[in-house]
């Protein structure tokens, strides 16, 4: 007990600062009053699906959940089902086999909600493209409020287009 | 596509192993070219790879400690992980070492005066994963959830092919960098690390004493790092070449087996991951165990499923 309480002491407080939000990053106008906007604050529950990707963007996803970005602390957490959640996170090309999936997961989420395309491969197919297995862009699918582009994109990347997802576009 | 462009794919079959594909790939490419990259490009290569072992160790290591419900051990292994991250991201240009393999040799030279920072960080994360395996090995809840989970047994090892560390962890003694050493593993004599309970606890320990080991291997790769070019020109393939890459990832084996086609393209590709062995034996590994140890058990071998479904 001793040791783990010295190295919680010694480790510190590594939390960075968030980065704000970007409306560069917004494929359609805001679909949300900005009432109901106010109403979600910052308690915002994500699902996260992989339609198909390499795990890259996952390996970033959890990323956040370090101490250097600490995405809890936020108000931010992810959730194990669509009916719990307010914004579809989705990596990868969409592959054939999870485009129903994709499309279900959508449609089992409450309104209002958003969704987040992670990754090239996610905002416009990447590598992978259009193909027999592959539908590409997540857009091809479901409807995408936010792309966020890199191979993986950065934690603070990620962070950035979810909370321009979630924040009030700028006029 | 070509086989150049290529690469950037093999490097993205499994993202968390990028470096193993995309050497494999370029060795199977190499091989059909008939090149062999520069000394100093391999060993760059070896210190990526091993890095990469280090990086998914020590997250895998965090979540398994989160898995039996000490968070503590995610918060530190999470830090340490994105700490690695950072330096790869300054050092080598990417967070995970994508494109940093290319046929032919790497992507970055190493500047000499990244030598020293790096052998720090090395004596860094060498002082910081003991004290933090020394936590786990004296949790008693941790260890109680830890011990005689998910076990495979050695035959049982043997008779489905289990691979890679999990398969050291169940006595299954067979590691790339040892029996089928490339350049530069041929001269690093690697020490194998292995295990017979084949539990969680076994992957478990086997993890960190591969850290430790892929640690030695870089501060020797580092201090040894020969002087030289990093890239050779390849010459085109003639057509119906074929070449072969094998490389010992964080999973396992990883091996890429190449025939090329027409105009620098390629006839036939095949790439193969760890997990094709594996899912079946974590089939076996959950029989009797309780259904809250099953995330415990998938964790210890974290699989891949990109990997898997290419």
């Amino acid at each position: 007990m001793y040791q783990t309480i010295k190295q919680i002491l010694c480790t510190g407080i590594k939390t960075e600062t968030p980065p704000s939000a970007d409306d560069a990053l917004r494929r359609q106008t805001q679909r949300l009053h900005e009432d109901i906007l106010a109403c979600f604050g910052r308690a915002l529950a994500i699902r996260h699906v992989d339609a198909g990707s390499c795990n890259g963007c996952e390996l970033e996803i959890h990323a956040l959940s370090n101490p250097y970005y600490n995405i809890e602390g936020l108000g931010i957490h992810f959730v194990a089902s669509p009916r719990h959640a307010d914004l579809l996170l989705v990596t990868g090309p969409v592959s054939r086999h999870m485009q129903t999936a994709l499309q279900r997961t959508y449609d089992a989420m409450p309104d209002p909600k958003w969704v987040v395309a992670v990754g090239d491969c996610g905002c416009n197919g990447g590598i992978f493209g259009v193909s027999y297995a592959s539908c590409g862009a997540v857009s091809a699918v479901i409807p995408v409020d936010v792309a966020v582009p890199g191979c993986p994109p950065t934690p603070l990347a990620l962070l950035q287009g979810i909370l321009t997802a979630v924040s009030k576009e700028r006029k | 596509m070509t086989q150049r462009e290529a690469a950037k794919l093999a490097g993205r079959i499994s993202g968390d192993s990028t470096v193993a594909y995309a050497w494999a790939y370029a060795m199977a490419l190499e091989g059909a070219c008939q090149v062999t990259p520069p000394t100093r490009a391999l060993w760059l290569r070896a210190l990526l790879l091993e890095r990469e072992r280090i990086m998914n160790h020590l997250g895998d290591l965090g979540a398994l400690g989160n898995d039996a419900g000490f968070a503590f051990g995610l918060a530190q292994f999470s830090r340490l992980k994105e700490e690695v991250l950072r330096t790869n991201r300054a050092l080598f240009g990417h967070r995970y070492l994508m494109d940093a393999v290319i046929p032919g040799g790497v992507a970055h030279d190493l500047d000499a005066a990244a030598k020293g920072p790096l052998l720090n960080e090395i004596q860094r994360l060498q002082d910081a994963v003991t004290v933090l395996k020394n936590i786990y090995d004296d949790h008693a809840g941790v260890q109680d959830r830890f011990l005689t989970t998910g076990r495979v047994a050695p035959e049982l090892a043997a008779r489905l092919g289990l691979t890679g560390f999990a398969g050291r962890a169940s006595g299954q003694a067979w590691d790339m960098r040892v029996q089928f050493p490339c350049a530069p593993y041929d001269q690093l004599e690697v020490r194998m690390v292995t295990h017979r309970n084949g539990d969680v606890a076994a992957r478990v320990t086997v993890r960190f004493e591969e850290i430790f080991e892929s640690l030695r291997l870089c501060r020797t790769l580092l201090e040894q790092l020969p002087e030289g070019a990093t890239i050779a020109d390849l010459p085109a393939a003639p057509e119906g070449a074929f070449g072969v890459g094998w490389v010992e990832g964080w999973r396992g084996e990883i091996l890429v087996a190449l025939s090329t086609g027409k105009d620098h393209g390629i006839r036939r590709v095949h790439a193969h991951d760890p997990s094709w062995q594996n899912w079946p034996v974590l089939e076996y590994a959950v029989i009797g165990n309780i259904v809250p140890d099953f995330p415990l058990i998938n964790k210890s071998f974290n699989l891949s499923y990109s990997g898997h479904d290419l």
